[in-house]
């Protein structure tokens, strides 16, 4: 094709991103989660304007549920140079109370109609729950989301813990949201930090929600000063646990979508350290339907959203996927039990033209490995008697391809 | 003088270094700095850790992470050179060692044994650190009136500034080791007598010659000019076209202090091109980018004087020939000869050492007096390195010879003992 018949028929249509669900349509699958972005009415509008396809506003209460803050909340796990590999926050709900909320939600609802306007409870008592559903309802909201899971604070069923650690819990406040919630899409957003979060998954199922976002930050301790032992964040001199989040924790979401996806049939909104289009595709193959997104807006902004929408088009084009939808649980049939992963021999392959001789799969190897690898003149060996096949060295090559790990038998 | 790297800088770069399995960079620095253990410390954030493997091996620490020309050494043999590029190994070094300072102490019980360093150049500094401690009494004979030979002496003033010395020697000062400054020695012999063992590392200290007429009159050394920069002697060059005539490193640090001291215009001339010349590229930049002009070449033929004032010097246009040696050999353009302006003419074409010593040390007409692998020379108790022993020229190579000296000297007295 010429550039000149190219420009002629002018660039091409961008690619259809859009996802239904629940019901709902969404310009692309990319939500602002229900977190400290969404918190102000004039910064979740200027995360709509920016191109996401929705906000989930910060998890609201009823007046008799106050809230109290301690600052600073934020802190940061850092790894090699970098910040924020993961962050931890000690940040509650929304000091927001339903009755500013439920106004925003009206206010969102007229000046974005095509967008997602979505708004997070959390409740103790029945009446509490069911009056913060009526009332959103009422201001025109299109879903809500339950916080069974906010590890900060102490607001769940007892001090210290969340709703979603108990099955039965679940069920129960479940039932009394969809009761009062009737035919608006309600999902709860559940914690990975429980024993099985299939039972819990399936509380929520039982409990009659429409879909589930899985899942949240996870309990943690972010660091400890080691010259006054207060752990961070640290506010004089005392610290408590924080809800990591970031990019540190997206293999634990990818596996708390994966498992429910593979024995429940719900809806899955996956929310919990995805950065880049990748992590985005990644979680979508697992069972994700849409993805919620907070760190990554809160380290570089809502203009990742066009890095997002880029990389996610760029992507199906190549792989020939017409919908979003299509790659959805496209992991799955590849994820077994341990039992049943095949059993045959492989061997370390390493290209010597594209080896830099630096010996970094020696050492492991040597050391952390089965002596399987010699340095032979600045070139590593590797002795097929001795390699079990276990891919380490693959994994510390520094050079991309030079490793790989042949199938023998 | 270097911008040292910030500590986000400098922990990113630490991250990059793949702590390869053999250290091609250890092996290429000549007292084998242990590179990739003390970027894994320093990424550790154990900065003092880092700074104790550094220093173990290199004694001018400091002096070394400032001028050590690592694009010979280490940084090119680093294994990511021609992948995403070379381990920015000298700044490294140079945060470790501006971040951690530790004073040497003495920590083995006194031997019996004397030795004697002469000159207290990079090599007789080194030599005396370790032979202090391996337990000897160290006693060190310097000319001038404080050790540091061609670091305190011979370099411009902006590339190395002589506090980077101090901190060094301060850092030595607990190991009882004896300095005798403004000490000539005047017979080897002599010392060999009263010592057991001796280090010689004088150094070289005469410009060689050019072979012009009336060079004796007008043409001024190198050396003297650096010298005398360096001591706070040296003289305004207000309104004076210098034109240097030169070829190595040294000549750099002559043209750099030649516009420090506010010479209207420094021309450097080199009979070579600039592949040929024989200097660090990130010095030239440097020196390019304060104003000196190079003319490359260019060999002089003679001064014009008027009145027995200097005005201008005879120049005379090479081109590169190649006669199949090692190097292209410059032949004289006939007919292109010109003039260039110059109210001082410096010469700084390489140094010669004085030759005068007492014992036979087989010099003949060597340019480099012979030593063995361990430094030592035809006389069993005398060991020598430096720029006496080689071309190298650099701290680094020199600490290497007095660090393998004083090794040597050590089996030597060990074995006399036994």
């Amino acid at each position: 094709m010429t550039g000149a018949s190219q420009s002629k028929r002018g660039p091409e249509p961008p690619l259809d991103l859009s996802v239904s669900f629940l019901g709902i349509e969404l310009e692309n699958p990319f939500i602002l989660s229900a977190a400290p972005s969404t918190d102000e009415l004039d910064i979740a509008c200027a995360g709509l304007d920016a191109g996401w396809a929705g906000v989930i506003l910060k998890t609201t209460s009823v007046e008799g549920n106050p809230v109290s803050l301690a600052y600073p909340m934020m802190s940061t796990m850092d790894w090699a140079g970098r910040r924020l590999v993961g962050m931890g926050n000690i940040d509650l709900i929304s000091e927001h109370h339903i009755d500013v909320v439920e106004k925003r939600v009206a206010i969102l609802k007229s000046e974005f109609g095509s967008k997602l306007i979505a708004a997070s409870i959390m409740g103790q008592k029945q009446e509490d729950w069911q009056s913060l559903v009526q009332r959103l309802k009422d201001a025109g909201v299109d879903l809500i989301e339950c916080s069974f899971s906010c590890p900060q604070g102490s607001m769940g069923e007892r001090p210290g813990a969340m709703l979603a650690q108990s099955a039965e819990a679940t069920e129960k406040v479940t039932g009394w949201v969809k009761e009062a919630a009737g035919d608006l899409p309600v999902l709860i957003k559940i914690t990975p930090q429980v024993t099985d979060v299939v039972e819990i998954a399936q509380a929520v199922k039982n409990g009659g929600a429409d879909g589930l976002t899985a899942s949240n930050s996870v309990p943690a301790l972010m660091g400890v000063d080691i010259e006054t032992f207060v752990p961070a964040p640290s506010l004089d001199q005392y610290s408590t646990y924080s809800g990591l989040t970031g990019p540190a924790i997206k293999p634990l979401t990818l596996r708390t979508v994966a498992e429910i996806a593979r024995h429940v049939d719900i809806p899955i909104s996956g929310n919990g350290g995805i950065s880049t289009w990748k992590d985005a595709v990644e979680l979508f193959s697992v069972g994700a339907r849409n993805i919620q997104i907070c760190t990554a807006v809160m380290h570089y902004g809502f203009r990742i959203v066009d890095d997002l929408k880029s990389g996610l088009s760029n992507y199906m084009k190549r792989r020939g996927f017409g919908r979003v939808s299509d790659i959805v649980g496209k992991a799955l049939p590849h994820i077994v039990d341990h039992d049943s992963l095949p059993r045959r021999t492989v061997k370390s392959r390493i290209k010597s033209d594209l080896c830099i001789g630096c010996g970094v799969c020696y050492v492991a190897c040597r050391d952390g490995g089965h002596l399987a690898i010699s340095m032979d003149d600045r070139q590593p060996v590797v002795d097929d008697d001795k390699c079990v096949g276990c891919g380490l060295c693959m994994l510390t090559c520094p050079v991309s391809d030079c490793i790989s790990m042949e199938v023998i038998t | 003088m270097n911008e040292l790297l910030s500590p986000s800088a400098a922990l990113r770069e630490a991250w990059r270094c793949l702590h390869c399995w053999d250290a091609p960079c250890t092996a290429a620095c000549p007292v084998h700095v242990p590179i990739p253990e003390f970027i894994a410390r320093l990424r550790a954030d154990d900065i003092v850790g880092a700074e104790e493997l550094v220093r173990q091996a290199n004694p001018l620490i400091s002096s070394c992470g400032d001028i050590c020309p690592d694009e010979d050494y280490c940084s090119r043999a680093c294994i990511l050179k021609d992948v995403e590029g070379s381990i920015r190994v000298r700044e490294l070094h140079g945060f470790v060692t501006e971040s951690a300072h530790a004073p040497w102490q003495r920590w083995k019980p006194w031997k019996a044994e004397r030795v004697a360093v002469v000159g207290a150049g990079p090599a007789g500094i080194a030599c005396a650190r370790e032979l202090a401690r391996f337990g000897y009494h160290v006693f060190v004979f310097e000319k001038d009136n404080a050790p540091g030979g061609m670091l305190r002496y011979s370099l411009a003033a902006d590339r190395f500034p002589v506090r980077i010395l101090d901190q060094d020697l301060a850092l030595m000062q607990g190991l009882g080791i004896t300095w005798k400054t403004g000490a000539c020695v005047d017979s080897l012999k002599s010392l060999l007598d009263s010592y057991d063992a001796v280090f010689y590392g004088t150094g070289r200290h005469e410009d060689a010659t050019l072979g012009l007429a009336d060079e004796e009159s007008f043409l001024f050394s190198g050396l003297s000019f650096l010298r005398a920069w360096r001591t706070g002697s040296g003289e305004s060059l207000a309104g004076k076209d210098v034109v240097i005539i030169g070829g190595g490193n040294v000549s750099l640090d002559v043209a750099s202090t030649a516009v420090h001291a506010g010479a209207e215009s420094v021309v450097l001339i080199y009979r070579r091109g600039p592949k040929e010349m024989p200097v660090w590229k990130r010095e030239r930049e440097h020196v390019e980018g304060k104003g000196v002009r190079f003319e490359f070449c260019t060999r002089p033929t003679g001064f014009i004087t008027e009145g027995g004032v200097l005005k201008a010097l005879q120049c005379q246009r090479t081109r590169l020939i190649d006669t199949g040696k090692s190097r292209l050999t410059p032949q004289d353009v006939e007919g292109y000869d010109f003039l260039l302006p110059a109210d001082l003419v410096i010469g700084s074409v390489g140094m010669n050492a004085s030759k005068d010593e007492d014992v036979e040390l087989g010099w003949k007409d060597k340019a480099y007096l012979p030593v063995d692998e361990n430094m030592r020379t035809k006389e069993k108790r005398l060991f020598a390195g430096g720029d006496l022993v080689s071309g190298e020229g650099t701290v680094v190579a020199a600490q290497s010879h007095g660090i393998r000296a004083a090794r040597a000297i050590h089996a030597l007295l060990q074995e006399v003992r036994s």
